[in-house]
Parts: structure tokens; sequence; C-alpha cells
């Protein structure tokens, strides 16, 4: 029940029209967080507002497309449905999405939102276009991002890729991006969106609304891995209804400042919610980790990872945040954050917050900043091993807890691979 | 082998090491006896380059090689082994990597090639099976929940796999039962030849009985008071150290 391609644009601008203009007017009053809110205290945002950017539609009149290699952003022997974005806009040509199994919509949201209301519904459902300025002008800009909607009982076959892919060599792209995901009851689906910046680096501003339906279950994979020195501000939220399982790998070893919002809230018994993060600041870039759990409903399980290094003039924001509502009885909250500190001038500001205002629960929370451990790196060395190569070793030990707890073993070891590259240029 | 010439070291203000002089030929095994903060392990730490002893004075000269100015990899891939009082634990470094990756740095150093895998997996079962440890400890982190014997047996393993010139054994024996302390030495007698050297550093004889020395040293507050075959080692069980000490300080 698709409309001809002509009739796309009319459309969408018709469905999201009020939406989209009142953003416009919204976006303007609204000016760039500072770090005298609270919520972004240790992230100044300079690096992002001095830029001069250019959007991917007014990109698009200069530039003819190409069409690059994407082949080495792939993972070997990973079998999974692809959608591309080359410099902020989607690539349907790179693109291998259409045998997908029965009851299942996946493609970007100008094409898949027009025909499928629980889709277009999911459009300002979680994120509300007034929040701040980012949120303002990704709805003002509403164009690119993917749709997925699994319908009831559908197990996706295979994981689906999402390649956004940046080679432009000239102008700064700001490219914002609305991804939409409804897992219906018992569906179950994996989506792995990886990062690629072999051009100029641009600013990328991705939004996630996603709704999973009682006993669903997602893994969702950030692979922040290539960035190179773009500046990344993500929003991503979630709502689990009973028995629902989310499941959030975010791995971010690039980018020159980076912000990953990512909020979960229950609304059914039973909900499993697992965060696993990993960063990496070196030189003078910032990575930032804003989590939310909330609690809202008994029985429901959290449990949360995230582990850093930081070297050089880096620094690492972990703000943790997990509530618990006085109606989330019997809830288990776990959370746990470990950084490493590599020199003198590497910072962390690590928050683990937790506020309980229920009585009958389990959680629990830890955080700790520590070194690359001597005792252990002259052992190592004592048996002829480099000191290079040693703390490369305990380095890629320590984040590697991280890396094993991605449920797609194909990826693993590629991570490994690009992880230890990077550790290798700590700088 | 090794020459070690009026060796001072000090930890921060604290002088522990106040002049000592050693000499270790291929083929002979040495024990350093003493008794507690006499400076055995400091010896050993200093030996091996652990960071933190500041040597004020003398030389360590390990086949014609200054090691002072050497790194603890360097040392190691000249052909010196320390092993370990207490082996630490490293979470998520399985034993498999962390001895591939040794024996690599080792060999690039020296300039050869990489070892190939199959011989690798072989050296490993052989070696394992000498010194009596459970070849599934191989897949798990170095030393990660092992037990005191088999962290010590996995000290004895690396020094087979690693096969270096002069192995410092740095109180093998401590904690250990019987059984252990047996298949340990009869690792280390496996190992010996007219090649290599040991350092036996012990606080008791008891490991004496299973690794016979050639020279028995007596270490007091820094220096070497007394040296002999192993006969000294067995005086020095039954009368304590006390009147070495004696004969020292009135000598």
């Amino acid at each position: 029940m698709s409309l001809p391609e002509s009739e796309l644009a009319v459309s969408w601008q018709n469905q999201f029209s009020s939406l989209i203009a009142e953003a416009k007017e919204v976006e303007s009053s609204l000016p760039f967080p500072t770090v005298r809110d609270e919520e972004w205290k240790y992230t100044p945002l300079r690096a992002l507002t001095s830029q001069t950017t250019i959007t991917p539609e007014n990109l698009q009149l200069t530039q003819i497309p190409i069409s690059p290699d994407i082949r080495e952003h792939l993972f070997i022997g990973l079998d999974a449905h692809l959608l591309v974005w080359h410099n902020g806009v989607f690539r349907k040509d790179l693109s291998r999405y259409q045998s997908l199994p029965q009851g299942t919509t996946l493609g970007p949201i100008e094409e898949v939102t027009g025909a499928n209301s629980a889709l277009a519904g999911l459009i300002g459902k979680l994120i509300k276009t007034g929040e701040n300025r980012f949120t303002a002008r990704n709805t003002a800009l509403l164009k690119e991002g993917y749709g997925l909607h699994v319908e009831k009982g559908v197990i996706l076959d295979k994981p689906i890729f999402v390649l956004y892919l940046f080679d432009e060599q000239e102008l700064v792209i700001e490219a914002n991006f609305r991804n939409l995901v409804r897992l219906e009851k018992n569906a179950q689906a994996t989506l792995i969106e990886k990062w690629v910046v072999t051009g100029k680096s641009p600013v990328v501003v991705p939004m996630h609304e996603i709704s999973l339906d009682g006993q669903s279950k997602l893994e969702h994979l950030n692979l922040q891995t290539s960035l190179s020195e773009s500046c990344s501000i993500s929003l991503t939220r979630v709502e689990q209804e009973r028995d629902s399982s989310y499941l959030n790998d975010t791995l971010t070893w690039s980018g020159k400042l980076v912000r990953n919002n990512l909020e979960t809230v229950h609304l059914g018994n039973n909900c499993w919610t697992g965060y696993n993060g990993l960063y990496l600041a070196d030189s003078e870039n910032l990575i930032d980790n804003h989590t939310l759990v909330d609690h809202a409903v008994p029985h429901c399980e959290s449990n949360e990872t995230y582990k850093g290094i930081v070297a050089g003039h880096g620094k690492a924001v972990f703000n943790g945040k997990v509530m618990v509502r006085q109606d989330a009885q019997k809830t288990n909250a776990y959370q746990s954050n470990n950084t490493l500190l590599l020199g003198d001038h590497a910072l962390v500001y690590a928050k683990p917050q937790l506020e309980i205002y229920a009585d009958d629960v389990k959680c629990s929370h830890g955080a700790t900043v520590g070194q690359v451990d001597g005792q252990e790196l002259f052992y190592l060395r004592a048996r002829g091993i480099s000191e290079t190569e040693a703390r490369k070793l305990l380095l890629l030990a320590f984040a590697g807890e991280i890396i094993d707890r991605v449920s797609l073993e194909s990826l693993r070891e590629p991570l490994y691979d690009s992880l230890s590259q990077r550790l290798s240029q700590l700088s | 082998m090794l020459t070690i010439n009026g060796l001072k070291a000090r930890i921060e203000e604290k002088e522990i090491l106040k002049g000592i002089n050693l000499q270790i030929n291929p083929g002979e095994v040495h024990a350093i006896m003493g008794p507690n903060g006499s400076g055995k392990s400091t010896l050993s730490s200093v030996v091996a380059g652990k960071e933190g002893y500041e040597v004020t004075e003398g030389e360590i000269i390990f086949n014609g090689k200054e090691m002072l100015e050497l790194e603890p990899e360097e040392r190691a891939a000249e052909g010196i082994f320390l092993a370990f009082q207490y082996p630490v634990e490293i979470p998520g470094v399985s034993n498999t990597n962390f001895l591939k990756t040794a024996i690599n740095e080792q060999r690039k150093y020296r300039g050869e090639a990489p070892v190939e895998a199959a011989a690798f997996l072989k050296m490993m079962r052989e070696k394992a099976e000498m010194v009596g440890l459970k070849p599934e400890l191989m897949k798990r982190a170095v030393n990660q929940g092992f037990s005191g014997g088999e962290k010590k047996r996995n000290e004895i393993f690396q020094l087979a796999m690693l096969n270096p010139k002069l192995a410092i054994l740095d109180e093998t024996d401590s904690g250990l039962d019987i059984d252990a302390l047996r298949a340990v030495a009869d690792g280390v007698n496996q190992l010996r030849n007219s090649d290599n050297a040991f350092l036996v550093i012990t606080h008791y004889q008891r490991l004496l009985d299973y690794i016979v020395p050639d020279f028995v040293h007596v270490l007091y507050d820094g220096r070497i008071i007394r040296s002999g075959d192993k006969t000294l080692a067995l005086e020095l069980e039954e009368k304590g150290y006390d009147w070495v000490i004696q004969e020292t300080q009135t000598a």
C-alpha cells in the first residue's frame, strides 16, 4: 500500500506539517543548553555551537551523490537487513531491506509512516518538541530516520543494520534523525546502528522513540566507534510494557563531543532493562552518558554496567539515574560504573543517582575511578611484554567485559579489533 | 652468566641492599636463604627490574650486559625470569593469550619470527602436563580463581614455556603443601641443564631437599654474610640463623 515516490514528499508534508511548523517556531526561542543547566553542567557545547553547518537537503543541491564503497563498514559474517544513510540522506540504492518476514515494516520514516499509523503515531509520543533546542530542531527538520514495526509474534530472522556514513570532504553537515521502533506483543528484533565518518566530521543528532509491547524483546546496539571528530547529541527514549526486555549496548570510542541520553520507563510488571556502556575519551574529547531507568511499576529489573577509559585531556561524564517510584515494589536495580584514568589530565565526573521511593526493593550501585594496576603491569612486563603492549592488554581486558556482553557473537571479534586499534592510538 | 657487584638499593630513604656480590655460572643452582626482612625479595625485584627501588651503587651484569639500564621486559627477553612469590591475578586476560603475547614479544626482541600456532599449543599441552597444571586453567584468566598451589605451578609452567637462561624463584615454596612442592621441584629439575641457571630464594631448607643447590648463600641485613655448599643449608636448618649472624658480628 505504498504511494508512488512523487507523492511521498507531499503526503509527508501534509501528515506532519503542523508539528514541523510548530517546531520551527519554538526552535528559535530555545537557546542551546549551557553549563548553568544542571543536566549539562560538565558538557560545554562550544565544539558544536561554534560550527557552521549545512543540512543534508541543502548539501544535495550542490553535490552529486556518488556511491561509496560501504563493504568495509559492514561486519563480515553478519547477515543483516541493511539501511544506509549517506551524508545524512537515505540511500535506497545502497540499502537492502526488501526481504523482510511477513508482519514487518522497515524503511526510512518518509516511506513508512504514511501507511503505518503505529509508526506515525510514535512521532512526538515520547519526545516532546519543546524539551530543548535539540528536540525542537530535530522535529523542525523531521525528514530522515528509520521506522521499524514488528507485528505480534514475529521474530526477525536477521538483525537490522543501520549504517550512517559521512564522507563529505568540505562542509560540516548537521544531520538529524528520528528513529521509530514499535514491537508488538511477543515480537523480537536486534538493531545495530553504526556511525562511520571518513570525511569532514559532522554534527549528528539522532533521536529514538521506542515502544515495546508485552513480552517483546529488543537488543539495540549503538556503535559510536568511527565518529572521528564529530559532535553527536543523541536521545533514546524507550517505553516498556509488561514482560518486555530492552538491552542497549552503547560503545563509544570516537567523537569530539558525544552526549548520549538513554531513558527507559516501565509501564508494566516484569520488565527487564539492560544498559551496557563503554566510553573511551582521549585528546580533548568529551563523552557524556546520561542514563535513566524509570521504575514506575512493581516487579521490574534493571542492570546497568558502564565502563570507561579516559586519557590525555579527555573528559567523561557518567550520570546514571535510577528512579524507583513509590508503587515500584519488588524492584531489582543494579548499576555499576568503573573508569580508568590514564594520566594527570584525564577527568571523569561519575554520578550514580538512585532515587528510591518504594521500601521493598533491591537496589545497588557502585562507582570506581582508578588507574592501571601497577602490580599487574609489572607481572606482564616481567614476562617480556613491553609496557605499551602490557597496558593495552590490561585496558582491553578491562573494556572487554562490555564487548563480551554483546549477544551477537559475530560482532565481538571485530569490535575487539577496532578497540585494540583505537587503544594503540591513545593521545 | 650473572655477576652482581657491590649492589646497593633502597626504597625511599631505607637502604635494603647494602652491597651484594654474587656470581652465577651456567649450569649452577644457587640458593639464597635468610631471615625475614633480610632483603631476599628486594634482591629478586631489583634484578627483575621492578619499579620503586632506587639502586644507589653497583652493577648487575647478565651475559655481558648491564641490566640496570634495561626495562623489565628487556631483561626478560635477555633471559631473566622471576617466579613471583605472590603471582598476580589478571582478570580478562586469558592464560593462553598472555603466554602467546609474552613468547612473541620476547621473540620479537631477539629478532625471531612469531611462534607457530600449532607448535605453541603443543608446547602448552606438554609443559602443562609436566608441571601438573590442569589444561582447563589455560582458558581462564591469568591466575584468577587459582588456588595457591595452582598459582605456583603456573609460575613454573610459564618458566617452562619461556625457557629462560636464569630463573629466580622467589619463595616459590611458601604456602605450598608437600605434593605441590614436589611437583614444582620436579618441574624445575627437568628444566635444569648445563646452559641455564637457577637462583632459589627461600626461607626454609625444605625446598632444597628437592632442588639441590650447588651453592647456598645467607643474606642478612642487605649483605651476603656467608656462602657455602648444600651442607650450609642443612646446618641452618639445624641451628637457625643466629649463629651465622653472631659469627659475622664478632668477626
